[in-house]
């Protein structure tokens, strides 16, 4: 109703209230905020409400924004600096402290290990975090090279001699004593191939196992088990550091 | 305040780092979505920076200045974005704590809030319930009915007549 009459001077007092309190809507909020916007008079009693109820928000478990709104509400200050400004920079400077620091504590922790590892029996040999695999036809022609980085949980195989394509897909296995060997994934003839380690991550799976390489048809083995010609093995070993 | 009507922006920043994280939870009570909270939360201290020079200590504490700012865009937000959203439909939201009127006797501003909070709890249970959700969540009178499942005329009276009682309290 744009005809609505206007609230008498009475009531202003419990319309300021309700309007400070947010409760109205529609017409009546339209109403009330026209209202304010001409009548000083209720325009105070409205701000004389909104203070009187603040301190209600006191009780509201405070919420910590997301770190660049700071940067988003300086950039918008008149002569805003942009938003990468002295927020962001100080903060990446505080980092950049921090990774100082940390590499110094390092640099000694590195000395200190150094010292260490020169007293042999001190220090116990740390589960090997890297295995390596020379595969080959025996051990006088080596075809690939792999190695299995259990810390960054991946396969790494280079190829180290030329062979011709395959008719297949090489896929690459895992052997355990008595185990079924587990399929690492494809690999391929010329170009080296990373893979991932998947659930194969363990140094007690990996210690004293072989990997084999056999020749598959094209998208590797249908059954999930080894189903071509064995072509190149080699046993994985424990890698030095 | 002083120096910030001054233009001073480390003040400024350092104003922030104390009020910042007690209105983002206010307006993100009302408004219940990060985003419209992150959009509000720029412009109440973009208007509060312009606004400085006009804070006296007579508007009360810089908080409760601050918060009426707050409330008041947050209000204007809710009202325009969302006209239809239940608080319950948040779950960011409503896994936050439920406030509690005991919060109040633990703030800084102590007296005040402390007056506030023995008045409002002199008010019938329901009615009471009316005038905290609708500071704290931003309700209106229709959405007051829904929530409460009582008749939009007996809500409409609850409030009134609550209001009036406050400030009959308060100015005793």
């Amino acid at each position: 109703m744009s005809d609505s009459p206007a609230t008498p001077p009475e009531d202003w007092e419990a319309l300021a209230a309700e309007l400070a309190l947010g409760v109205l809507s529609g017409q009546e909020l339209a109403d009330a905020e026209g209202l304010e916007a001409r009548e000083p008079a209720f325009r105070r009693l409205v701000e004389a409400w909104r203070l009187r109820l603040a301190p209600l928000a006191l009780a509201v478990q405070p919420v910590v924004p997301p770190s660049v709104l700071w940067s988003l509400i300086e950039a918008r200050l008149p002569g805003g600096r942009p938003a990468e400004a002295p927020g962001l920079v100080q903060q990446l400077t505080h980092r950049l402290k921090i990774w100082r620091m940390a590499t110094a504590t390092l640099a000694l922790a590195a000395v200190a290990l150094a010292v260490l590892v020169a007293m042999p029996g001190i220090l116990r040999p740390p589960a090997p975090e890297r295995f390596v695999a020379v595969l080959g036809e025996g051990a006088q022609s080596p075809q690939f090279l792999v190695t299995v980085d259990l810390g960054k949980q991946v396969v790494s195989i280079v190829p180290v001699a030329q062979i011709g394509s395959p008719s297949g897909d090489f896929e690459l296995w895992l052997v355990k004593g008595e185990q079924a060997p587990k399929s690492l994934g494809l690999i391929s003839a010329s170009d080296g191939r990373k893979l991932a380690v998947g659930d194969l991550a363990q140094p007690a799976l990996l210690k004293g196992g072989l990997l084999a390489i056999s020749l598959e048809p094209k998208g590797g083995s249908p059954t999930g088990a080894p189903t071509g010609p064995v072509i190149y093995t080699g046993p994985l070993l424990p890698a030095p550091e | 305040m002083a120096s910030i009507a001054q233009g001073d922006r480390q003040a400024f920043g350092q104003l922030y780092q104390a009020t910042s994280a007690k209105l983002y939870g206010v307006v993100l009570r009302v408004l219940a979505r990060r985003a419209l909270a992150d959009e509000c939360l720029q412009e109440v201290y973009v208007r509060a920076w312009h606004a400085a020079p006009n804070y006296a200590p007579d508007k009360g504490a810089v908080m409760t200045w601050l918060i009426t700012i707050a409330r008041n865009r947050a209000l204007d937000l809710r009202r325009r974005e969302r006209p239809a959203a239940s608080l319950d439909d948040v779950p960011e939201v409503a896994d936050l704590r439920d406030e509690t009127l005991d919060a109040l006797a633990l703030t800084e501003q102590a007296s005040d809030a402390r007056r506030l909070k023995a008045c409002i709890e002199q008010l019938d249970e329901e009615p009471k319930r009316c005038v905290l959700l609708a500071f704290w969540q931003g309700m209106t009178h229709e959405e007051l009915a829904t929530r409460l499942e009582r008749p939009l005329g007996t809500i409409k009276s609850w409030v009134r007549r609550s209001l009036l009682r406050l400030k009959d309290c308060l100015a005793t």
